[in-house]
């Protein structure tokens, strides 16, 4: 049976349209645009109709097109060493002419920069501040070292919030309006609890969803937190997953190994290496990643709930040890029969910590775990011929555990690497 | 030949201490435990904790800094695409290098650090306590200094606790005054560089700045301070060498022989931000709140690669020590896979440029070997230059 | 008359030149390195000397240049950066950029009028870029490395290298082999993935005209095809340039020598 699209896609893709278009037509009529990191309550902005645009994701998407080689390229000959990460060399990259699927993106007047995901946001923004002759506004996130994140923390963080709110004020030339706030909020609590139960559905054994898929329809929970537009394709995602699960369909094929993927993905690769792995049944069924958007904002207290949750929800501002944990208990909601990490040269945040990952779901979780090296958009750090070998092994791993058939130890995979 | 602008005692008294602390790090932790049996030792990891907080406890602060070791267990636990520095503290860590300390303290410092931190805390937490002092990354904003403080607080307080013993003000003052007295005098060993210059190499004036990282200063201080007092200036001694600034990172210094090459391509290295994160600091208040004088200093602090504000940037401090040093050109030094450094590196670069200003790049990691190209290149950066 | 000699002292050959008063190559040498490197260079310098029957004494000065530059006897030593500079612009005056490409470096170089080096910049570690690269690749397809540059021209369906790592790159070669792509096929597209990199090293210190291509792999043709096919402008090739870079010395030791007028120390 082949997969049936999903409809929603058509809704997301229109919806996407629609807000580029509309950043597009913002800045030709003079209006304010902001660039943001992805891990930043943008709903501040929208609240004070600030556009918000996101060169993360603008990165991903040139990822996705196989740009970042070339994108690199572009950067390195600018001065951009090979060793950063390939997000900000494919942004450089567009920013020195390359191309971009969408044109690239239109010039901010504002950067707002949160800390949580790396630091390297950090240095990145500093260059588009440069670049663009804008002002900058950092929103340190502390590390979570504890696994708990402390009240200086939060203070700190709300404090922050209430200087980008009175930056906002000064840039826009408005006062910014507390009660349109509130409902921004309620309108991104709900597209988040759409989210949050969209990847409930899709933890459904056997799975109504692919992590393709729902990466598909990723754009507006990642860049239209707070609007309508958010809520409207994740109410459609929900129910169209509702239907699926109701009627029993399965997005994946037999599901003959359902497998949870840590770290960014290949962009470059979304849908060789899920057919790569379809060839052997397995299929990648729920993903870290998705979860970093896994958030409770409560419109009553909204900075500091919004303080919490930004700077806990990421994996990347936790220890590994709280890493741990959350991947142990999202393989058993999923009932992986495997893990896969990304080790993501280009994000050194979510990469590192990856060897005591396996160690420990191996243990915890008695399911084999495979490490890919590689890049999320510099396919060049990524060597296609041994990513195969290594999912090949893979497979004969889970073969042994899962239905006994072939003696190949995960040990003899960790030594070949 | 080497001009001496010192008796030989002070500086040779001075130059084997360090030798020694930086060689033997292990001994001399031994005996210093010896020599104190009831205190603890609290390891951290460049570039800045607050050592204060450590002296306050009656403990020993020492720097962990990697080495030149083989690296191969730590690939167990951190892959290849890191610096070497976070490798190799690892590596010695497996190896029981530290099993003497009694808790080991890192900023977070950047992306890699935040992470080896908390790899050291899931795997070594059983042989010494592992926290981490939470910097703010920003400088430029009244909360971070609440913020830090705040940090401070929590700290010295888990600290403490961990070693049984309590921080009061008295000791909390007495730490201040200890470590304002160590900046200063580590500060005016910089700043007499053009004397120093001629009187140790390069090498050696890094040595004696690490060294200060890793011994207690009740023993460091009187060696560093006799070899100033004895320090007479010496302006012949630059005339024959070209003069240049060098930028880099505070948390890694190259291996001492390629730190000599400088000297053997006839450099003299008139100013730095090397090590700045140790000993760049601006001076503790005392009096009033301890904790918010010592998070105001960090944040009143020299510009540094991965900790940002708005309106003090790195560029003009290189800037000033190339005025200041009269420098002819500008040697960046940038650890393999440290993305900060390579970020700011192009944007220096740039700047640089502008004023034209010649520049010279140059990649390292700890490997003791392989130097050969390195001086080609500092030979060939010189010949531009002459 | 008065003589300067130049030897550039490499890891696989010393190439030895002499030039007279009037900048002419009077004789040239090139003997292996080995293991003993200073009876090697004496051997460049005695070769030189017989074969342009020139007098040892007419030697007014000499510059060791090259990554052996200081293990061999000489009055004085030079980078090689700064020779391949000089040498390259006494070929092609025109010369404002240089690229060398060496078994274990790779320099762009860019220059001044006179031939004095304005910037530079050379690869890191990695041996992606160098001609290390080509020489494993060599390997892997089992082919003379000196076959390589011929091969790639007759291509007629180019395969892409993509990985910057020598050892991913072996791995993409191996499984283009297993895929059945041609081996001329797999020479042009290593040329083209080397002048990716060796291009990304020129832009760094920015691209002028005339482009002059130094060290031994500049005698390969596929290489040089590559690199004129992603810049789109002609580099200039000399027959001598193994030897540019003893050349440049050379001239630097007559420059020195007549400048000052002062005997060697």
């Amino acid at each position: 049976m082949s997969p049936k699209k999903l409809e929603t896609t058509t809704l997301t893709q229109k919806v996407m349209r629609d807000y580029y278009a509309g950043c597009r037509e913002a800045k030709a009529q003079g209006r304010k645009v902001a660039w943001s990191t992805v891990i930043m309550p943008t709903e501040i902005l929208v609240a004070a109709d600030v556009e918000v645009l996101f060169p993360e994701n603008h990165s991903a998407t040139c990822g996705t097109k196989g740009l970042g080689p070339a994108l690199s390229e572009l950067a390195e000959a600018a001065g951009l060493s090979q060793e950063t990460c390939s997000y900000v060399r494919c942004d450089l990259g567009v920013r020195m002419g390359g191309h971009s699927p969408w044109g690239g993106l239109p010039a901010p007047d504002i950067v707002f920069c949160a800390t949580a995901s790396c630091s390297t946001v950090t240095k990145w923004f500093e260059d588009l501040t440069r670049h663009f002759g804008c002002e900058l506004a950092v929103v340190d996130m502390p590390y979570n070292f504890s696994g708990s994140i402390t009240p200086h923390s939060i203070d700190y963080i709300v404090a922050q919030f209430e200087e980008s709110i009175r930056r906002i004020e000064r840039i826009t030339g408005r006062p910014f309006d507390r009660d349109r706030f509130t409902e921004v909020m309620k309108l991104s609590r709900e597209a988040h609890e759409y989210w949050r139960k969209c990847l409930e559905l899709g933890a459904t054994k056997p799975s109504p969803i692919t992590t393709t898929d729902i990466l598909v329809n990723m754009g507006p929970i990642v860049c239209l937190r707070g609007t309508q537009a958010a809520v409207d394709v994740y109410r459609s995602l929900y129910a169209e997953l509702s239907e699926r699960v109701a009627s029993g369909y399965v997005a994946a094929g037999e599901e003959r190994f359902r497998l949870f993927w840590d770290n960014i993905p290949f962009w470059f690769a979304l849908g060789s290496l899920s057919r790569r792995l379809g060839e052997h049944g397995a299929a990648i069924v729920g993903a870290t990643y998705l979860y970093h958007w896994v958030r409770e904002v409560d419109p009553a207290d909204p900075l500091r709930s919004m303080a919490r949750e930004y700077s806990t929800a990421v994996t990347m501002n936790q220890s590994v040890a709280h890493k741990i944990d959350k991947l142990c208990g999202l393989i058993s909601l999923y009932q992986a029969d495997g893990l896969v990490i990304h080790s993501n040269r280009s994000c050194k945040p979510d990469a590192l910590g990856a060897l005591d990952l396996q160690r420990a779901v191996e243990r915890r979780c008695g399911v084999p775990v495979l490490i890919l090296e590689g890049d999320h958009t510099d396919s060049r750090a990524v060597s296609d011929a041994a990513v195969q070998t290594r999912i090949e092994a893979y497979i004969e791993a889970l073969e042994q555990k899962k239905y006994g058939h072939l003696r190949v130890t995960t040990h003899e995979i960790h030594a070949s690497r | 030949m080497i001009a001496t602008a010192t008796t030989p005692d002070a500086r040779t008294a001075l130059l084997d201490a360090c030798a020694r602390a930086l060689d033997h790090p292990g001994a001399c932790l031994r005996e210093w435990k010896q020599r104190h049996p009831a205190a603890h030792v609290v390891g951290y990891f460049p570039t800045y904790v607050p050592t204060e907080l450590i002296y306050a406890c009656g403990a020993l602060p020492t720097g962990l800094w990697g080495g030149s070791i083989a690296v191969s267990r730590a690939n167990a636990y951190i892959q290849q695409f890191t610096c070497s520095i976070v490798r190799s503290t690892t590596e010695y860590a497996l190896h029981g290098a530290f099993d003497q300390l009694d808790a080991v303290l890192f900023p977070p410092i950047c992306d890699s650090a935040k992470l080896v931190a908390s790899i050291w805390a899931l795997n070594f937490s059983e042989r010494f306590m592992v926290d981490m002092v939470t910097l703010p990354e920003r400088l430029d904003s009244d909360a971070s200094v609440a913020y830090l403080a705040a940090e401070l607080r929590r700290v010295g307080a888990t600290l403490a606790q961990k070693l049984g013993v309590t921080i009061d003000d008295g000791a909390l003052a007495c730490a201040i005054d200890r470590c304002n007295r160590l900046r200063a005098s580590q500060q005016a060993f910089c700043s007499r560089r053009a004397t120093l210059e001629a009187t140790m190499p390069l090498a050696h004036a890094a040595a004696v700045l690490k060294a200060g990282t890793l011994m207690h200063a009740d023993d460091y201080l009187p060696l560093l301070d006799a070899f100033l007092a004895e320090l007479t200036s010496d302006a012949r001694s630059r005339r024959s060498k070209i003069p240049v600034v060098v930028s880099g990172l505070a948390c890694q210094l190259p291996h001492p022989d390629f730190l000599a090459l400088f000297d053997e391509a006839g450099f003299a290295v008139v100013g730095d931000d090397l090590l700045l994160g140790m000993c760049g600091g601006v001076a503790v208040a005392t009096g009033g709140d301890p904790y918010l004088a010592l998070a105001r200093a960090f944040t009143q602090g020299p510009p540094l690669a991965t900790r940002h504000h708005d309106t003090i940037h790195r560029h003009e401090f290189i800037l000033d020590q190339w005025q200041r040093g009269a420098a002819r050109g500008v040697v960046f030094l940038v650890p393999k896979f440290c993305e900060p450094e390579w970020f700011d590196l192009r944007y220096l670069k740039a700047e640089m440029e502008k004023r034209g200003i010649p520049n010279l790049v140059l990649d390292f990691d700890e490997d003791p070997t392989g130097f050969g190209p390195v001086l080609t290149r500092l030979e060939a950066f010189a010949e531009i230059l002459m | 008359m008065s003589h300067f000699a130049g030897v550039d002292i490499g890891s696989l050959a010393i190439k030895c030149v002499i030039v007279n008063d009037a900048m002419d190559i009077v004789a040239k040498a090139v003997v292996p390195t080995g293991a003993r490197v200073a009876q090697a260079g004496e051997a460049a310098l005695r070769a030189a000397l017989e074969s342009g029957g020139v007098d040892p004494v007419s030697i007014a000065l000499t510059i060791a240049t090259g990554y052996g530059r200081k293990r061999v006897a000489a009055d004085a030593r030079v980078t090689e950066i700064t020779c391949h500079a000089r040498g390259a612009v006494h070929l092609f005056p025109g010369t404002r950029t240089v690229l060398d490409i060496g078994g274990q470096d790779t320099k762009a170089i860019r220059v001044g009028a006179k031939g004095e080096v304005a910037n530079f910049a050379m690869n890191d570690k990695c041996a992606a870029g160098t001609g290390r690269f080509l020489e494993v690749m060599a390997r892997a397809l089992e082919v003379d490395l000196e076959d390589l540059g011929p091969l790639s021209r007759e291509s007629t369906k180019p395969q892409t290298i993509s990985s910057f790592c020598t050892v991913f790159g072996e791995s993409e070669v191996v499984s283009h082999i297993a895929d059945g792509a041609e081996i001329k096929d797999i020479a042009r597209g290593l040329h083209a993935a080397i002048a990716q990199r060796v291009i990304g090293l020129l832009k760094r210190v920015g691209i002028e005209a005339e482009l002059t291509m130094s060290g031994g792999v500049a005698r390969n043709v596929g290489m040089r095809d590559a690199i004129e096919r992603e810049l789109g402008l002609t580099l200039n090739v000399s027959d001598e340039s193994q030897i540019i870079g003893a050349l440049g010395a050379a001239l630097i030791a007559r420059q020195r020598y007549l400048n000052t007028g002062e005997e060697p120390r």
